[in-house]
């Protein structure tokens, strides 16, 4: 069984240079269009549905950062 | 609700008899005048039907109206699957589209798994133009070529499938062009338009008329802005709506609307980040008022994962502050033109 970071890291294949503590937003890596991807790609991945609190910034900041609230997310169900 | 589509059986809905049966030599009467009405009126239509596809296609043709449908499901899978993937295929809600069958169980079928979608038994064909929900305020330019510009968006799916790399390195194979101008009177129908057909990419669900418009085109305080888009594959026409205003120190961005046809294209990122431009250029900060709908959750992970934060919440309207200190930049792969 893949861990959340494995599963979160497969969104990024094909894109270099990226890895589980790589600053998503100030390194150029993404534009809105593409966080808006990763947040989809997450609640399709993980079937969860974040809410309005969890969609910030700093919860997609990196990927290890994602999946804390990914896994988060699953406990308080 | 009004609808954008219309999905048609054929056998003894579109045309008389049952094809497998010798039938389908003729369309029915009415039907023709039909399709040939909702398409000037902007109402695209496709087709759900149990036949097998090539012999039905072939009659299609040579009854003269196999261009008007976009992708035609015909097989002999369940009716209400055909439809969700046409739904899928155009990104239409299900509330947004009429299913024309004379067979009772199918409608039973395709109401019980889609239960949004209007569902109608053709009986009398003509009853479908008299519907309010088929009849849009105005015909539009964008309206009457509108099957086209799906044709070329279904062509654009095709592509991005077979492409094998990133989605902006994909976006950059199209070339798009997308020109921002200042509202113009002949852009208002359009405009309108936009607002009541947009659900998914606009920002406070707000509609406006075609005299409020009218109206904030010349106050100086406000700001308002049509974006066009056109690439490789043709011209979309007008597809995007900001309206901006101008308060004491700060730009309020009250509307942005970008068409659903083109959500994956990256163009509400972009006019997002030319209001942050805007702003800067200004010198102003910009907030953003968010009214959460049914629909337009999308537009709120946008604004958020742009750099904007929640400022504060009266009643259901929600006003978000873009706190980063630089502006957004613009993104690279369209050309972006201000005109």
């Amino acid at each position: 069984m893949d861990s959340t970071v494995e599963r979160i890291m497969k969104f990024f294949e094909g894109r270099q240079g990226i890895e589980p503590d790589t600053e998503l937003f100030g390194s150029g890596y993404v534009n809105s269009l593409f966080a808006l991807e990763i947040v989809l790609f997450v609640e399709k991945e993980f079937k969860i549905k974040l809410s309005r609190r969890e969609i910030t910034r700093e919860n997609f900041s990196t990927v290890r950062r994602i999946a804390q609230v990914v896994e988060s997310h699953g406990e308080r169900v | 609700m009004s609808i954008k589509l219309v999905i048609w059986d054929l056998d003894n809905t579109l045309w008389q008899g049952t094809l497998t049966e010798g039938g389908g030599e003729k369309l029915r009467p009415g039907v023709l005048g039909v399709i040939r009405e909702l398409d000037r009126r902007g109402i695209v239509q496709s087709i759900a039907s149990k036949n097998d596809f090539a012999p039905a296609k072939r009659r299609l043709e040579s009854l003269g109206v196999w261009d008007y449908f976009l992708c035609p499901q015909i097989s002999w899978g369940p009716k209400s699957r055909a439809v969700r993937t046409i739904l899928d295929l155009l990104n239409i809600k299900e509330n947004a589209a009429l299913a024309a069958d004379d067979s009772p169980f199918e409608r039973d079928e395709i109401r019980s798994a889609l239960p949004k979608l209007l569902v109608w038994d053709a009986a009398d064909p003509g009853d479908v133009l008299l519907m309010p929900e088929a009849m849009p305020a105005f015909i539009t330019e964008d309206g009457s070529r509108r099957r086209l510009m799906y044709k070329a968006d279904l062509m654009r799916q095709e592509a991005r499938r077979e492409f094998s790399g990133n989605n902006e390195d994909f976006l950059k194979t199209l070339h798009m062009r997308l020109t921002v101008s200042p509202v113009t009177e002949e852009d208002l129908e359009r405009v309108e338009e936009l607002t009541v057909r947009t659900h998914q990419l606009n920002s406070t669900g707000y509609t406006y008329s075609f005299s409020e418009l009218r109206e904030l085109m010349t106050r100086p305080d406000w700001i308002f802005r049509v974006a066009a888009l056109e690439d490789d594959y043709g011209d979309s026409g007008k597809v995007g709506i900001m309206l901006l205003r101008r308060q004491e120190g700060e730009l309020v961005l009250k509307l942005l609307i970008v068409s659903c046809r083109v959500m994956s294209r990256g163009v509400g990122s972009a006019l997002l980040a030319y209001a942050t431009i805007l702003a800067a250029r200004e010198g102003r900060a910009l907030l953003a008022e968010f009214r959460e709908t049914e629909y337009n959750r999308i537009m709120y992970i946008t604004y958020k994962l742009a750099g904007f934060e929640e400022q504060s919440e009266a009643g259901d309207k929600l006003l978000l502050r873009y706190g980063e200190g630089e502006p957004l930049t613009l993104p690279d792969y369209l050309d972006f033109r201000e005109a």
